[in-house]
């Protein structure tokens, strides 16, 4: 069922030429739990049964509504006498200009790539993923990834990790090393999660393998947001993103 | 950074094992999800 108000509401988005924020995706609205309601003459999605606001803007006889308590709103877009706070930002790259590292703005990127595979004496293989595939393994990875860390929505990143629809690992000498997680919407795909095992330069060679694998899915790649670290979003610049857009959650105002 | 439906916390063993176990199927191909629905006991939404 909510498969079919994920896959609607997107339908929408896409009708208005809207731009889907990194949660606007049908693998998202059923991982996070998300619940479609009726309040009103409003109808959308929640985190749950008692939220006080709408996860994404809902619909009021089929158009989208701001003038309302929403977590979050579509890319790039306020709106004129509504309450908006910026919420993160969203980076997007064109994973075609990683098929070409050639050039000074990416010469930090090219060189660490090649540091990883150096000093690997094993075969190194990336591919997908299967459902259930390996699970041990990826259990062992994103305990060591994760250690001591603080996560927003542990419980969605662990059901994308292990269960993910879409999955791809790199294996050194036969051992997982390596996870990119990700889904897609209409416009984009979302690059959820990169993981390693903690070497050096191992996540820039993850991203590289990512990003030069999509390329052949011709669209754009919503990295999401910073999160609010400042190293993160300076790592996310230096990837040379397409554009950096910013998302926003709106407050109800009386008027 | 902003927003309310977000909670954050810690990876642990305990938690991914809580999770995992809904997914894991039983010798007849099933999860407990799959048990849980064919017995009607899913909210609206879920």
């Amino acid at each position: 069922m909510i498969r079919e108000e994920a896959l609607g509401y997107l339908r929408l988005v896409s009708e208005f030429g809207l731009c889907p924020n990194f949660w606007m995706s049908e693998e998202y609205v059923q991982k996070a739990g998300l619940v479609w309601i009726k309040r009103g003459l409003l109808e959308g999605f929640v985190a749950g049964n008692d939220s006080d606001e709408w996860f994404f803007p809902p619909i009021k006889n089929g158009s989208f509504v701001f003038n309302d308590n929403i977590y979050c709103g579509f890319v790039d877009y306020s709106i004129p006498f509504v309450q908006s706070d910026f919420l993160d930002y969203q980076f997007i790259y064109n994973p075609s200009d990683f098929l070409d590292l050639s050039g000074g703005k990416w010469k930090v990127f090219r060189k660490n790539i090649r540091k990883y595979i150096r000093r690997i004496q094993y075969d190194v293989v990336y591919r997908p993923l299967q459902l259930d595939e390996q699970s041990e393994q990826v259990e062992s990875l994103l305990l060591r990834w994760s250690s001591g860390g603080e996560f927003y929505d542990p419980d969605v990143m662990i059901r994308f990790i292990l269960q993910g629809n879409n999955r791809e690992g790199l294996f050194v000498g036969g051992m997982l090393v390596g996870l990119n997680v990700f889904d897609e919407n209409f416009m984009f795909i979302n690059y959820r999660y990169c993981l390693d095992d903690g070497s050096p330069f191992l996540n820039e060679l993850m991203r590289f393998y990512f990003y030069t694998n999509s390329a052949r899915r011709r669209k754009l790649v919503n990295d999401g947001g910073s999160l609010g670290l400042e190293g993160l979003y300076r790592f996310k610049c230096k990837l040379n993103p397409l554009t950096v857009f910013k998302v926003f959650t709106y407050k109800k105002t009386w008027c | 950074m902003g927003g309310k439906s977000r909670k954050s916390g810690s990876i642990s063993k305990a938690l991914i094992s809580r999770i995992a176990s809904k997914y894991k199927k039983d010798k007849k191909g099933k999860t407990k999800d799959d048990k849980r629905r064919s017995l009607g006991v899913f909210k609206v939404g879920e």
